[in-house]
């Protein structure tokens, strides 16, 4: 055996692996070696909002979740069940408990709750983003963050008239959020107001397509007046029926008024209310391209035989309360409110709300008819005339309510003009303008509503009636004027107190 | 090295960084200044007279720490000696020793090798022609023997081998016959002319229990068997090489204590589940990690999401819970490695074997480790194999009088009448109302998955090489077909080189391997099991005149769903895989040895599933958006690079070993999907862009990097007290900024018993016995890249024109390792001269840490964040081996084998586990094995229904009030017993497994009885049929199926899956050797082979351990041939 070591080949050898091993650990420190870069196929937060375009995806797929989500239909269609503009035909639990006014914080009926505070999520994702960015141009950045506040400010003020006192959640930090406790709903709805202000400063006076600033048609992203027209819902809202703050009634008056004497904005004919080309429409929500129907309402509300007995769609009618609220020759009653009569015998006929006429049946991706629409003139006519009617300006809470009532093919309004009666007539007309809208009927019959008891001489009668028009019991406690907490919320945030009653 | 850290690491972590750096330099001084001790300063200080040389050399072992090796009978005639040392230089000591005795000495690493001096040559005589053989001897894995005795036969003459496994004789004449002889292993006589100057002889583990496998790998080091402090598990070739699957993992299954595999179904190149130990993570990685040949390897399927209907060959889902039968499913990324290039199979279970695997080694290590070369004559390996494999067994299936009697009763059950066409027209009961032909009776159990499954492996290959080189290359081929009717079939093909040099003077070594597989499965995409459940009147597969038989009735198919339109669609699934390892090796110094290792994976899959309009019925058959086209391609990168530096070293009266080293780890893993439809004819649905609809899927793209700084040090004190302390320090990309980085550790000890003193001779019984305890923490880094970023993904729905970006998750930066705590208590023990070998662990893994979704309030914007809650998972057990020599003669032996595990799983604690998304699937206390159910009650005898408890007085169940905690649907244990006889030339080898555990009963599986075209087991025969009747059974039904629903959730659906199964059996006969000589052969043999031969069960269904109406796995019987030239 040679055992003669090579001096020269050993000293190759070493020299050969020892430059290999510090070539290599040369090439990387220790920690930069597992600090890589992001994916290339997602986006990381701080890239999103340094330009322009990726912020502006970012914003406007909140509207689009809201469509996604069905949370247009979601809350029209429970509130009007929990409320007496539906009849409910569906076995479903969450639909039987939304009916009947028994909503169990285990199992929650509706996905607003969780839903609503994903939207405040990612607005404030927004505004956060947007605050530490020098990459999009200040005209942008007053846009997104103006709409983001908007949208904040609506999911805040629709959460606080569900569940009364809740939290108000102005950041993306979950370790402050999973802590926080619930806030009095006056603060909530203060904070509305804040975020509405604020939004009126930034946002364009303009509807603004997808550039962020060029003008466009559609009026599918909030602009100045839409912030505006919900600003005066909050003061209306916040002055408090009972207590009757006469300052918000007047700052509602002048948002409201603001709002109307916009040129841009004029009553449509009842059958173009909610048209994408509708001049009434304030602010509404565009119709995603991955959708197979029109709206959610058209969708559901539609009935095209007799109400299924299962599930959450197509298993209303609309109510005999409601039925039987409309005045003789109004208009709506033919125009927004369609019916199906059973092929057998013996022959049944149902009504269902047909504001809205597209479904999957006529829909067409490239000629939609109508958008969903959260926030139009019409309300803000009856904003005005419930808050003049509160300040006493009489003549002019009759001149808009007249407005409204003569869209419809009525006569202006000629009843008694007392303030209990014209208001009474107000919140009439609310129901028979608003019906199937975003809740609007239960907030009223709860925000008219004190202790269980209506002020104002029973204006709506306390909201326990509508319970039992539909055979459900409704306890003395009224806890039902609220929906309870979800309780899996309350378990993993043992801060969140739960409504009384639940 | 410390200045280079000084000024690269960031400042926060720099103290706990410096201190390991600090460790390491001192561990390389340490080393270096030993290394110069051994080398320049070994002084002798002895006085004494008339000293023998054995007394002499025990002296210097004492005080050099150097062995000395000589031959006690060869020295015992040597003169005494008077030597008076004083500080004298080794070498000159010895020079004095010797000085006038026939002997010699060479000085080689750590021994001193006594040699005989050549005998002076004689001077009137002619000079005998002397000849010196010299070479290395290795063991059957390639790793140099250390001692091994060479003797000249029938002489004195004798040598041993030196660290490297170097001897060198000199012997008369090239016609001496040289024996090679070293305990445990088999004796070995060569003659010199057949001995090539440097060649390698290899000695085989002899046939004793315990040294089948002497050396084993722990990944990072050898250690000795004998000498190990951890809890290893291995299976060696010949136990791989004797299974007919392709499916290295399937080779596996029963085979080690602790390991668990679970195959998805029959199919082949289906996924297995597998499982070291249990299960230690709730919402992460369970597998362990996979090594071959020092390469991490990926055992995620690479299969498409677009598949992922498909049975079998689908992308692993997300289990639901741990624990469902079919938890992972996709194409197996370990079919087409070829069995017969596998050396052995290791199996790392407790924290001493895996904490030095640090953050991966949580779940276990399974090392693959591939055949080398041997030095000597280029030998061609060569064999051929056929086979055939069946569906073992099926299920007893209503007849179509059975079936129909049936369908009356549920629906007179039901209060219908029974359906007639000619009454109705429009009714679809096409069973039972008159359209089909009810004298026709199928058991489609034999139509579907009835046929034989044609089996073909061929391998052959070539190694050879002298002292400094070896080489292996390899190449296999494989194919099989299906059950299914039909031409599908699977084909692989793999080649594998194996290339190891070694310079001159045996200080620089290099090894590469490098193995390419190719896979090309054309299997179905529908498994057509799912389809037994046909009502047996359905008509015949094809018609009369060779089509497809719709059976139509005023022109609408009555048998839409005929499966043999499956046939039409083809799918084609393509992988190929280069992987490759390269190890350089270099011994700076003896017993310092530097070295690296780059290892390299490139795994490419395409697959493509076209669905033509002509598989479907009219009016369909001419529809555009019927004809369907989806190709995805996923590809997989890894490169690793581990340079190390080992140091070993006889320190007072034991061995110790050195190790420090460290990892650069990346992976890539990119995907992308398409999918077209709309093709105007079937001609074209092999061009994507002829469809009118194309889609395309968002692309994947993720990277892992890894590195890591590790060490060991490890003694033994007089091969008696053993202790093995290793230690990592891990960095992972899966974490965020300040928690890449966490430490790992553990410590394992032993003590031979047997070697003490007071046990010697004591129990003459007793050969060997060893206790082993070990306790470390691993960690698991088994989870979704990427989660700690703040990210925004794309919403493919456009507003306003303009794409989405939705916020990807809530981010927790912080969130850092699971850590598995192992503890380990082992005994090893040989009895009557290793005959009898027995090894027992307990273990206890705790894992803390757990990485899952801590539950939120959703006012929060989510209801989970990423968070390390303090939940632990417990998972005990016992597991026990043992293996006997029962019978020896020259003739005849059998020696038999028996692993058994006991495993134990809880859940110890889970905070918030009420407001998680886990509240109603664990239970603090309770195995993650648990479901929470319904109660059963059984058969209603009134209404015949099945019933479940309910606190409510209606009957009907509500969660979560009525759920109750059923036993956990698991193993309760499991095992192998292995016996192997041979005769002569013959050998017989059985391999029989056995698992007792809980499965989901075959109601689940089946519709409701009663219900269209759904038959159902003869089990069902027993139904309830009017009130009063007591059965387990309800009665027929042909409308209600509530009842049905809540009896799937209850415990009335958990029954026993037990199962015996002689899972292989091996015959094989060993050709004549006067035969093999004359046809220049050696090693020649023909075999049969069988794979799942019989299984005894209670269990109703086609298989208990897949379960469901899934493929089972097949019967596989092969006969094949193999030699050598």
């Amino acid at each position: 055996m040679n055992k003669q070591p090579s001096n020269l080949k050993n000293i190759r050898y070493s020299f050969f692996l020892l430059g290999v091993l510090l070539l290599i650990i040369s090439h990387f420190s220790c920690k930069k070696f597992v600090q890589i870069p992001p994916p290339q196929t997602q986006l990381v937060t701080t890239n999103v909002f340094a330009n322009n375009s990726t912020a502006t995806a970012a914003l406007l797929n909140i509207y689009t979740l809201i469509w996604t989500n069905d949370d247009t239909y979601g809350t029209a269609q429970a509130l009007g069940l929990y409320s007496d503009e539906l009849t409910n035909y569906s076995a479903s639990t969450s639909q039987i408990q939304l009916y009947t006014n028994s909503l169990q914080a285990l199992t929650p009926a509706t996905n607003t709750w969780a839903n609503a505070y994903k939207y405040i999520y990612a607005s404030n994702a927004v505004i956060e983003g947007l605050k530490n960015t020098s990459g999009c141009s200040p005209a942008v950045k007053r846009q997104l963050s103006g709409e983001a506040y908007f949208l904040r400010a609506f999911w805040h003020f629709n959460l606080t008239n569900i569940y009364g006192d809740v939290p108000i959640i102005l950041t993306t930090d979950y370790t402050i959020n999973n802590t926080v406790t619930r806030s009095a709903r006056v603060q909530v709805l203060q904070q509305v107001v804040k975020d509405l202000q604020n939004a009126q400063s930034l946002l364009n006076p303009n509807y603004v397509d997808g550039s962020d600033t060029i003008a466009t048609a559609l009026r599918v992203r909030p602009n100045q007046t839409a912030a505006t027209a919900l600003l005066a819902r909050a003061y209306l809202y916040l002055a408090d029926y009972s207590n009757q703050n006469i300052g918000y009634y007047q700052k509602a008056d002048s948002a409201a008024t603001a709002v109307i004497n916009n040129s841009n904005y004029t009553l449509a004919p009842l059958s173009g209310v909610f048209a994408t080309t509708s001049k009434e429409a304030i602010w509404q929500i565009q119709t995603p391209s991955s959708a197979n129907e029109n709206t959610w309402e058209g969708q559901y509300f539609i009935l095209t035989g007799a109400p299924s007995t299962s599930g959450a769609g197509n298993v209303t009618a609309i109510s005999p309360q409601l039925l039987s609220a409309f005045e003789s020759g109004d208009q709506r009653l033919t125009n927004w409110i369609g019916s199906y009569t059973t092929a057998t015998l013996p022959k049944v006929t149902y009504y269902y709300s047909y504001k809205y006429k597209g479904n999957s049946a006529n829909y067409s991706a490239t000629n939609i008819p109508e958008y969903d629409t959260p926030i139009r003139l019409g309300e803000t006519y009856l904003i005005r005339a419930e808050a003049q009617a509160h300040e006493g300006n009489i003549n002019g809470a009759l001149a808009d309510l007249s407005i409204i009532r003569m869209r419809a093919g009525l006569t202006g309004y000629n009843g008694a003009t007392d303030q209990v009666s014209l208001l009474r007539a107000i919140l009439h007309e609310r129901q028979v303008e608003l019906f199937t809208e975003w809740g609007h009927r239960w907030f009223d019959l709860c925000r008219t509503t004190t202790g269980g008891t209506s002020n104002a001489a029973l204006l709506l009668g306390p909201p326990g009636n509508v319970c039992q028009a539909k055979n459900g019991i409704w306890y003395s406690d009224n806890h039902q004027l609220l929906f309870p907490i979800p309780q899996t919320d309350r378990t993993n945030n043992s801060n969140l107190s739960q409504n009384p009653g639940y | 090295m410390y200045h280079f850290y000084q000024t690269l690491c960031t400042p926060p972590r720099i103290h706990r960084l410096f201190r390991i750096m600090k460790l390491t330099t001192l561990l390389i001084t340490i080393a270096v200044l030993q290394v110069s001790a051994a080398t320049f300063a070994q002084k002798v200080n002895l006085t004494q007279k008339n000293a023998t040389l054995t007394q002499l050399f025990q002296a210097i072992h004492k005080q050099t720490g150097y062995n000395v090796l000589w031959s006690a009978s060869k020295i015992a005639g040597a003169k005494t000696v008077d030597v008076d040392f004083k500080n004298t230089p080794l070498t000159e000591a010895l020079n004095k020793i010797l000085e006038n005795q026939p002997f010699t000495y060479e000085i080689d690493g750590n021994n001193i090798i006594i040699k005989e001096k050549p005998a002076p040559v004689p001077n009137v005589q002619p000079a005998a022609p002397s000849i010196t053989v010299t070479g290395k001897v290795t063991d059957e894995l390639g790793n140099p023997m250390i001692g091994v005795t060479v003797r000249q036969k029938g002489t004195n003459n004798v040598t041993a081998t030196d660290a490297k496994g170097i001897y060198t004789l000199t012997v008369p004449d090239d016609k001496t016959v040289l024996v090679f002889s070293s305990i445990g292993y088999e004796t070995q006589e060569l003659t010199a002319k057949d001995i090539p100057a440097g060649s390698t002889i290899t000695l085989k583990a002899s046939q004793t229990a315990l040294s089948e496998v002497q050396v084993l790998n722990k990944g990072y080091y050898f250690e000795k068997r004998e000498l190990t402090t951890g809890s290893i598990g291995v299976v060696s070739s010949k136990n791989l090489e004797e299974q007919p699957t392709t499916d290295p993992l399937l080779a596996l299954e029963g085979q080690v204590a602790g390991l668990n595999i679970q195959q998805s179904s029959g199919i082949s190149g289906s996924y297995s589940v597998v499982r070291i130990r249990g299960v230690n993570s709730i919402a992460n990685g369970t597998a362990p990690l996979f090594i071959i040949d020092g390469m991490p390897y990926n055992n995620q399927s690479l299969s498409s999401n677009l598949f992922t209907n498909a049975l079998g060959l689908g992308n692993p889902g997300a289990p639901s819970q741990i624990g469902t039968t079919l938890a992972a499913s996709g194409q197996s990324p370990f079919s087409g490695l070829n069995l017969g290039d596998i050396e052995n199979i290791e199996v790392l279970k407790d924290a001493d074997a895996t904490a030095i695997y640090g953050s991966r080694g949580a779940n276990g290590v399974i090392l693959i480790t591939t055949k080398k070369g041997k030095a000597g004559d280029t030998k061609v390996n060569m064999g051929i194999s056929q086979g055939i494999g069946q569906v073992p067994h099926f299920i007893d299936l209503l007849n179509t009088q059975q079936y129909l009697q049936m369908r009356r009763e549920a629906f007179t059950n039901s209060g219908l009448a029974i359906p007639s066409i000619a009454i109705n027209t429009s009714d679809n009961n096409y069973d039972i109302n008159g359209f089909w032909d009810t004298t026709r009776n199928t058991n489609w159990q034999k139509v579907l998955i009835g046929n034989t499954a044609h089996y073909t492996k061929a391998q052959a290959s070539v190694s050879g090489g002298n002292a400094n080189t070896q080489f292996l290359i390899s190449g296999a081929y494989n194919r099989q077909t299906s059950v299914y009717p039909g031409d599908f079939n699977d084909e692989t093909a793999s080649l594998h080189l194996a290339l190891t040099h070694s310079s001159n003077d045996n200080r620089f070594h290099i090894a590469l391997t490098a193995n390419y597989l190719n896979d090309n499965n054309n299997l179905s995409q529908f498994d057509f099991t799912n389809d037994i459940t046909f009502a047996p009147d359905a008509p015949a597969l094809k018609g009369g005149d060779g089509n497809i038989n719709w059976q139509y009735r005023n022109s609408s198919a009555t048998f839409g769903n005929n499966p043999i339109a499956q046939t039409l669609r083809t799918s084609s699934s393509v992988s190929n895989n280069l992987f490759s390892n390269l190890d350089l090796n270099y011994e700076i110094l003896p017993g310092l040895i530097l070295k690296s290792t780059f290892g390299y994976n490139h795994n490419e899959m395409s697959q493509n599933f076209l669905t033509p309009a002509s598989s479907y019925a009219a009016p369909h058959n001419t529809d555009p958006n019927y004809r369907t086209s989806n190709l995805s391609s996923t590809i997989f990168q890894t490169w690793i690079i581990e340079p190390q530096l080992s140091y070993r070293k006889k320190i007072l009266n034991g061995i110790l070993n050195l190790l420090v080293g460290t990892t650069f780890q990346q992976n890539l893993q990119q995907n992308s999907e398409y999918a077209a439809g709309g093709f105007s004819s079937d001609a074209l649905i092999n061009d994507i862009a002829a469809g009118s609809i194309q889609i395309i899927s968002p692309e994947t793209y993720t990277q892992y990097r890894y590195t890591s700084l590790y060490g060991r040090i490890s003694y033994d004190w007089d091969e008696k007290y053993l202790l093995n302390i290793t230690g990592r320090r891990d960095g992972s990309s899966r974490f965020g900024p300040n928690r890449e980085f966490g430490n790992f550790g553990a410590i394992g000890t032993g003590w031979i018993f047997t070697k003490e003193k007071f046990l010697s001779g004591a129990a003459s019984w007793l050969n060997f016995g060893k206790i082993r305890v070990s306790y470390g923490t691993t960690g698991n880094d088994q989870l979704t890249d990427y989660q700690y970023l703040s990210t925004y993904s794309v919403n493919s729905t456009s507003y306003l024109g303009i794409s989405g970006l939705t916020p990807s998750r809530l981010t927790n930066p912080y969130y850092a390792w699971e850590v598995i705590k192992k503890l380990e208590f082992g005994l090893d023990l040989g009895l009557l001269n290793d005959r009898i070998d027995i090894s027992a662990d307990y273990y206890r893994d705790r894992t803390d840490n757990q990485l899952v979704g801590y539950p939120l309030s959703s006012v929060t914007g989510f209801t989970t964040v990423q968070y390390n809650l303090p939940a632990v998972i417990q998972n005990t057990g016992l597991e026990a081996q043992l293996t006997t020599v029962n019978f020896k003669t020259k003739n005849f032996t059998w020696t038999s084998s028996i692993n058994f595990t006991l495993p134990n799983n809880k859940l110890v604690s889970y905070p918030g586990l009420a407001g998680s998304s886990y509240k109603t699937t664990y239970a603090i206390g309770q195995s993650l094995f648990i479901r929470e159910w319904y109660q059963y009650k059984g058969v209603n005898p009134q209404t015949g229904l099945y019933t479940v408890a309910t606190a409510n007085a209606n009957g009907t169940p509500s969660s979560p009030i009525d759920l109750v905690i059923t036993p956990p649907v698991t193993q309760k244990y499991y095992g192998g017993i292995a016996n192997n006889f041979s005769y002569k030339n013959f050998g017989l080898d059985i391999f029989v497994r056995f698992v007792k555990q809980l499965g989901f009963g075959y109601q689940t599986y089946f519709g409701v009885p009663g219900i269209a075209n759904s038959n159902e087991p003869t089990a069902v025969l027993n139904a309830w049929t009017k009130p009063g009747d007591i059965s387990n059974i309800q009665a027929y039904t042909a409308s209600n199926t509530t009842s049905y629903a809540f009896f799937g959730r209850s415990t009335g659906n958990i029954t026993d899956a037990s199962f015996i199964r002689l899972q292989n059996a091996s015959f094989y006969y060993k050709l004549p050797a006067s035969w093999q000589r004359s046809m220049h052969m050696s090693n020649a043999r023909v075999y049969l082979q069988g794979q799942n031969l019989f299984t005894i069960t209670s269990y109703i269904g086609l298989d208990p351990e897949t379960q469901g109406l899934v493929l089972p796995p097949l019967r596989v019987i092969m006969a094949g041939i193999s030699a050598s030239f």
